[in-house]
Order: structure tokens, then sequence, then C-alpha cells
């Protein structure tokens, strides 16, 4: 699971509360899962133990919700490594791509190469299943269909998102042009 | 490439690449025979000669020439229904020269290929020729005296065919040659450029140049009256033409937006279309203001045969030409229904009948011949015809301009819009069942 | 040396700009396909290699040879000895039997007819079409006429294979054994195959990837 790096993403704009932290990964992902509160706790005191996150405030009260977090420069360095890698084309793999382009354009990162780093890893991913026969036996070749057919549906969507950031890209230079003249 | 290639790719076996094979045969066949009539009456020289054997029409030097010279006209008109022959189908053989050309051909081989394709055509108009004036000759012999206007066949003919059908095989290669474009990639028919006004400029000046000159050239300046006519016709055409296009484009109604629609994509061949009206049309004009020279002058004749075969003669070639302009137009429109047979099924999904095509290429065809034909016609007799053959049609003095030519102008003028219109409506009625077939949703399978 | 190397070559047609500076060198052997948008001018890309549109600046080279220095007639030659062309849309000639079209290539070098047959039924065969011979191009589907359009452009064993959209027309397995003939036939001659797709099946036998967007180069990744 990715909410450990998510939380680094979400801590990457500047210290934060717990529950802005719960807040954030909700609107990054609106029609996903809400995380649950305990799992923030539980996430932030591990990225704490790891020295990837720190606690830079602490008001009076005491309760965990008082505590600001920050990124530490490994906790950043963490996080740039994990943007850089492209997710292993693997069965139920695609959640994880969306996490990391959804975190990549929120926190300023190369989501453009990130995007083409993938889809050569999914097409040779699609060229190594076709260069190996299936198996013999009945489920075999069903199986690979399957991961083929939604490599296939992940590349499309993948293309529809870079298709996407460019247009933003193009956009934001627009803007940029007009405030500029 | 072996010959055996060059004949194999030469000629393209499409229904519709024979039927434009067969069109180009029979006009340089027709344009031939009449060549082949003009040096025959050339031949007679310039004496005057005995009235009691010949036609007057062949007898007096002057009115010999005027025929020799109406026979040269003939024979470009019917040329010209030849260019726009070998033009038929224009953007499905570039769309095949340029499959050829992907396929490695080069230019130069493309080029062998669509010359070699029309100089056959022409070879075999040329053939044709012969037996055609020979049916010309005979069919005239038949006639009183007077009509006469071909003398008999005589064996020297045969001679003169020999560069006839030379001209004819080297006609259909230099138009292959002029009308051939270099395009690898098929492109659709674009809209003209823009109205050249040294065209305009050069046409003017060549018609006024000819008219001057006719006294003393004789049909080469009437040669050259034509080509100047059509230079100007041509530029002033693709103007209108795009204008009247866009205008109705814009229009409300859908039977007036899909014909602007096509009058501006199909501008070129609508172009050339009005161009060979036009030059028909002034054909025509010319010959019926020598018709009324004769009536006005009232100049008295011993035998009252002369003017009424004269007239009768005007008459037919007047029919001749008229078919001419007819064949050219409707069979222009019938390629372009085949071409765009796509496109035109395609409005079938849109609810489009056949009805209402064929009222889309009636007016198509009336916007474009109408005015065509008139302007053709009214020139024709505002020019005179003694002024473009360069001699009196009637008597040896220079002939008189009378003023009764303005009035007869505005009615020619009149009867070439009257005669566009309907011709545009029996082009529908003619093309009916083309129209059906163009619309036939099978259409939508065709590439 | 590059078999095919194409440098800031920019394209407009009359209204449109299709290429905006665009750069790529392809090895022998080498397979690359060439993806992105509908109208960011793939095809474009395609014909200016081909030298079938000459581009407005830049250049295209062919085994070390700037098409734009040669005559239109040794282009041709070009076209007919070293290079494959398989378009997007139809390219055969309409009126000539499929055997023929596919024999054009050999036919127009000014071989004989019924040499350049043998050569042409053995390339219909690997196709999968030599039952179709003596048909003329509107009477086959639109899968058949490609594979026509295949067969023609290896038939010559052309140094560079330039494939616009090569299964576009056929179903995921036809495609696939067209595929397989097309990169086969590459790999075996040691051809460097350019293919156009829209299809992500057919991009991943790609050694590489060039995404294009609007007329330049988006990203190339190898694969
Ligand atoms: N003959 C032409 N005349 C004018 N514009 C053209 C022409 N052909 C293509 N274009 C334009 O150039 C651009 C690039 O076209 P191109 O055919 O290269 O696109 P493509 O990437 O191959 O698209 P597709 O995937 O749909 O085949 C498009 O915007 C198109 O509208
Ligand atoms: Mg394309």
């Amino acid at each position: 699971m990715a909410t450990a790096e998510l939380v680094l993403g979400l801590l990457s704009a500047g210290p934060a509360h717990g529950y802005d932290v719960k807040r954030g990964h909700d609107s990054w992902f609106p029609d996903g899962r809400p995380l649950a509160f305990g799992q923030v706790y539980t996430t932030l005191g591990r990225l704490e133990r790891d020295g990837l996150v720190e606690v830079v405030e602490k008001t009076s009260g005491g309760g965990p919700d008082r505590t600001v977090y920050a990124l530490t420069d490994k906790g950043r360095q963490h996080l740039a490594d994990w943007l850089v890698d492209p997710v292993p084309p693997a069965w139920g793999s695609a959640d994880e791509v969306l996490r990391k382009l959804v975190a990549a354009v929120r926190t300023g990162g190369d989501a453009a190469a990130f995007l083409a780093r993938q889809r050569a890893s999914h097409l040779r991913r699609i060229r190594e299943l076709q260069e190996t026969p299936a198996g013999q036996d009945p489920t075999s070749p069903m199986v690979r269909d399957y991961i083929v057919a939604h490599l296939d549906a992940d590349l499309r969507w993948l293309d529809g998102a870079l298709d996407r950031i460019a247009l933003d890209s193009t956009a934001l230079d627009r803007t940029a042009e007009q405030e500029n003249s | 490439m072996k010959v055996e290639t060059l004949l194999l790719l030469a000629r393209s076996r499409t229904p519709a690449d024979r039927s434009r094979t067969r069109l180009t045969v029979g006009a340089l066949g027709l344009s031939g025979a009449f060549l082949l009539g003009a040096l025959r009456v050339a031949r007679l020289g310039r004496a005057e000669l005995p009235a009691s054997t010949y036609s007057n029409y062949l007898a007096e030097p002057g009115l010999r020439s005027g025929l020799a010279a109406i026979l040269v006209l003939l024979a470009a008109i019917t040329a010209g229904l030849a260019v726009q022959a070998l033009r038929l189908g224009t953007a499905a053989r570039e769309r095949r020269m340029a499959a050829l050309k992907l396929a490695g051909a080069s230019s130069r081989q493309v080029r062998r290929l669509s010359i070699t394709d029309a100089a056959m055509a022409g070879l075999a108009g040329g053939l044709v020729a012969g037996p055609l004036y020979l049916v010309l000759s005979l069919f005239l012999s038949l006639l009183p005296r007077m009509a006469q206007v071909l003398p008999p066949a005589q064996p020297v003919d045969l001679l003169t065919w020999i560069p006839v059908v030379v001209t004819m095989t080297a006609a259909g290669a230099v138009i292959a040659a002029v009308l051939h474009r270099d395009d690898l990639l098929p492109r659709a028919e674009h809209p003209l450029g823009k109205t050249s006004r040294s065209g305009v400029i050069t046409g003017v000046a060549l018609v006024l140049l000819a008219v001057v000159l006719a006294p003393f050239l004789g049909y080469v300046a009437t040669t050259a009256l034509v080509v100047g006519l059509a230079f100007v016709l041509y530029n002033l055409n693709r103007a209108w033409i795009r204008i009247i296009g866009q205008r109705l484009a814009r229009s409300g109604s859908p039977l007036n937006l899909l014909t602007g629609a096509r009058l501006v994509t199909e501008a070129r061949p609508a172009t050339r279309m009005s161009t060979l009206l036009g030059c028909c049309g002034f054909l025509i004009g010319a010959l019926a203001n020598g018709v009324i020279a004769v009536v006005v002058s009232q100049e008295e004749f011993f035998d009252s045969t002369f003017p009424v075969t004269g007239f009768a003669l005007a008459i037919f070639a007047l029919l001749l030409v008229t078919t001419v302009a007819m064949a050219a137009l409707i069979v222009g429109v019938a390629d372009q229904l085949v071409d765009q047979r796509r496109q035109l099924a395609c409005l079938t999904a849109l609810g489009v009948d056949a009805q209402f095509l064929r009222r889309m290429i009636t007016r198509q065809l009336s916007i474009v011949g109408a005015p065509a034909l008139a302007v053709g016609m009214g020139l024709g007799m505002l020019i005179t015809l003694g002024r473009v053959v360069g001699g009196s049609i009637i008597g040896d003095e220079p002939e008189p301009y009378y003023g009764i030519y303005l009035v007869a102008a505005s009615a020619v003028v009149a009867l070439g819009l009257l005669l566009g219109a309907a011709g545009g409506v029996l082009a529908g009625y003619l093309l009916r069942n083309q129209l059906r077939d163009a619309l036939d949703p099978e259409n939508l399978r065709a590439a | 040396m590059n078999a095919l190397e194409l440098t800031d070559v920019e394209f407009a047609y009359r209204r449109n700009t299709a290429l905006r500076g665009v750069s790529l060198q392809v090895k022998a052997g080498e397979i690359v396909a060439i993806t992105g948008a509908s109208g960011c001018g793939k095809s474009t890309l395609l014909h200016c290699a081909a030298g079938i549109l000459s581009p407005d600046s830049g250049s295209v080279r062919l085994d070390g040879q700037d098409l734009a220095t040669l005559s239109p007639e040794s282009r041709a030659e070009l076209r007919r000895t070293k290079i494959g062309v398989v378009l997007q849309f139809g390219q055969l000639v309409p009126d000539l039997p499929l055997i023929d079209n596919v024999a054009l290539p050999l036919l127009l070098a000014g071989h004989q007819r019924s040499e350049a047959h043998v050569h042409a039924r053995e390339w219909l065969t690997q196709v999968g079409i030599e039952d179709e011979a003596d048909a003329v191009p509107s009477e086959l589907s639109g899968g058949q006429t490609q594979r026509a359009a295949i067969a023609r452009a290896l038939i010559t064993g052309p140094t560079v294979v330039l494939a616009d959209e090569p299964t576009g027309s056929l179903d995921s397995r036809a495609g696939k054994e067209l595929l397989d003939v097309l990169i086969k036939t590459a790999k075996y001659r040691g051809a460097a195959l350019v293919m156009v797709t829209h299809d992500n099946l057919v991009a991943a036998s790609a050694n590489r990837e060039i995404r294009l967007r609007d007329g330049v180069i988006q990203h190339e990744v190898a694969l």
C-alpha cells in the first residue's frame, strides 16, 4: 500500500495536522474511499519512526489531533524516488498508478515523464506476455487475455491522462503569457 | 518499364474510363473530320469557280474562306469537347496516378502513361475521322447543288488524312500533357485560386487583335479570337461562380445551401464547362448575326436558294454546336455524379431524395450555364460574323454595322438565359437514372 | 548509420501546421511505434519520411541520402527499391487485379510480368489472400485490401518499411497475424520498421515508442 507515500505527498506542501492530512487525501480522491483517522495516525507514527516526518509543533491538550507534522529531507527524497518509479504492471496495479499520478500532479512533480515511463512499462509487459506462449491448461490463456486487456485499458487511460496534462500545461502557459503581457 | 507494362497500365479499365475514352475518340474523330473538310475546301485554291458545278458557298473565294474558317472553328470546338472528355473523372484518375506513384512509379513514368493513353485515343480519333469525313461528304453530295458545301472526296484526301491522324494523335498527347498534374497525394479538387487579371487582359488583347487582323489573316485570326475569348471567359467565370457559390452557401434554404457548396467545391469543372458553353454561345451568336446581316442588307439575290441554304447550314451548325455544348454539360455532370456517389449517398441518410438532388443539379447547371451561354451569344452578335471571319459575308464592300444588332443582342441574351435554364432542366431529366443510382446507399461502400 | 533520419522536420498544410520540428533516428532492424491522438500529425510524419510530402524545412535522410537533394526520378526509384509504404487509406490501383497490384513495383522496375507474378503470388500467400489474386480492390474487404498493401510494400525487399495503421481494419487476431508477418519480415531482412498506430497491442511490439502531440514529439521511450 502506498498510503505512506501519499501522506508524504500531502505533507509536501507544508506542515499539517493529521486531520488536514485526512481532509487533503479525501479531496485528492473525491470518488475514492475516505481515509480512516486511525490509519492516518498509525501511518504518521510509522513515518516518524522511520525518520521521514517529524513533529514540529505540539499544542497543549496533548491529543493526537493537536500535533503538527512536517516532511524531513529524507522524507522528501523518499517521495521523489517513489514518484520516479513506474509501477510494475501487475494485476491490480492501476490503483497504485492513479495514486502516483495524483500525487505527482498535486506536488508539482513531472507527471508527464512519469506517465511516459509508465506507458513504456505497460507496453513492455504486454510484449513479454505476447512473446511467451500461455500455458496449456484451460484457464491460463484466459488469465493472460484478462491481464493484457486490462493493461490495454490502463494504457488507454494513461493516454487520456497524458493528453489532459499536456492540455493543462498549455493552458497554464497561456495564462502565464497573458499575465506577462 | 516494359512496353507490355506501359500498355497494361496506360489503359484504365474501369467502366467510367471506357466511356471517357469513347467520348474522346468520338470528339477527336469529329474534329478530324471537320479538319479534313477544311483542308478539302482549302485545296480549291483562291480562284473563282464555276457556280454551275459548285455550290455558291464554294464558288466565291470570299465565302469559301469563310466556310473553311467555320469548319476550323467547329474542329476547335469539338476538340474542346475532347478536352472536357479527357478531364472526366479527374479526381478518380488522380487517385489512380497517386496509387501508381506510391508503388514507386516516377513522375516521368506516370506522365508517359497518361500521354500514351490520350495519344492512343487521339490515334483512334484520327482513324475514325477518315470514314466520318467520307460519310459527311457523301451525305452532302446527295443534297441539292447549293447545299453541297463540301466538294466531293478525292483519293488525295487519303494523303491529307495522314497528317490529320498525326495531328489528332498529337492533339491527344498534347492535351494530356497539359492536363497532367503532378501531385503525389490525392487531393480534393481545390477551390480555384484568384482570378488572374493578366489572363483577362491577355484574352481581351487577343480578341481585339484578332478582330483587327481578321481581314488579313483569315481563320488564323478566327482561331486566335476564340482562344482569346476562352481566356477571358475562363478567368471571369471562375470569379463569379465562386461569388455566387459563396452567396448561395450562406443561404438558409437547404437546396441553395447544398447547391452553393457544390459550386464552391466544384468550381474547376464548373468553370471549364461554362467556358465551353460561352464559346459555343459565341459561335451561335455570330451565326445568328450572319443570318440577320443577310436579311437586313436586303441584297438582291438572283437565286433565293442561296440565302435559304445559308440559313439551313447555319441552323445545322447551331444544332451541332448546341449538341456539343449540351453533351459537354451532361457528360460533366454524369461524371461528377459517379465521382461523388459516396458523398451523395451520404445525403440519403439525411433524407435527401432523388427529386431534391435533381432540383439541386438543375439549379447548379442553370446557374452556371445560363449566364455563360447568354454572354457568349450576346458577344457573338455584337462582334458580328463578318468581323469574326475577317470578310464581308455579303458582297465585297466592308459590311456596315446595323443598329438592329443591339436589339438582337438583347434578344439572344434572353434566349441564352432561357436555353441555359432549359438545358439544366433537360440535363436533370436525362440524368434522372444516374441521380437515382448516385443516391443508392450501396455507394457508401465504394471507395 | 541510421536507416532513417529526420531532422527538425516542419510541415504545414494550407490551413494548418501539422509538424513543428520533429527529429527522429531509426536504425536498421529497429521497430518504432508512432502514437498520439487523432490529428496530431502521425500520417504527415510518415508521408514526409516516405518522400511523399516534402518538408517545408528540416531534412529527411534515408540510408544517409538527403531526399531533398535527389531528383524526383531518383526519389521515385528510392520509393520503389528502398522504401515500403503501407498507407492508412486505399492505395491500390483501383482497376488492376490484386496480383498486378502487388507486382506493380517489380513491373515498374522493368521486370517481366510472368516473373513479377511469381513473386507476387508468394507474397499474397504470405499475407493469406492467395485466393483473391484475380479480384480487383473494390471486390475486397478492408482487411484484405490492407493485406495486399502490405504484400506490395514488402515485395521489393525495402530497407525501411513505413506503415500507417497497418492493422487498422482487422480484428485483433487477424491484426496480430499480419503484424507478425510484418515484424518477422522486417527482422529477417534487418529492415527498419516504423508503424503509426492507435493500437497499444501493436505499439507493444516495437522497440521504441514515439508519441506525437500537436506536431511535436511529446515523449520518446525505449520499450
Ligand atoms: N490534405 C490535408 N490538407 C489540409 N490539412 C490536412 C491534410 N491532411 C491532414 N491535415 C491536417 O493536418 C493535421 C495532421 O494530420 P495527420 O493526417 O497527419 O493526422 P494523424 O495523426 O495521422 O491522424 P489520424 O490518427 O486521425 O490518422 C490534422 O490537423 C489534419 O487536419
Ligand atoms: Mg493518420
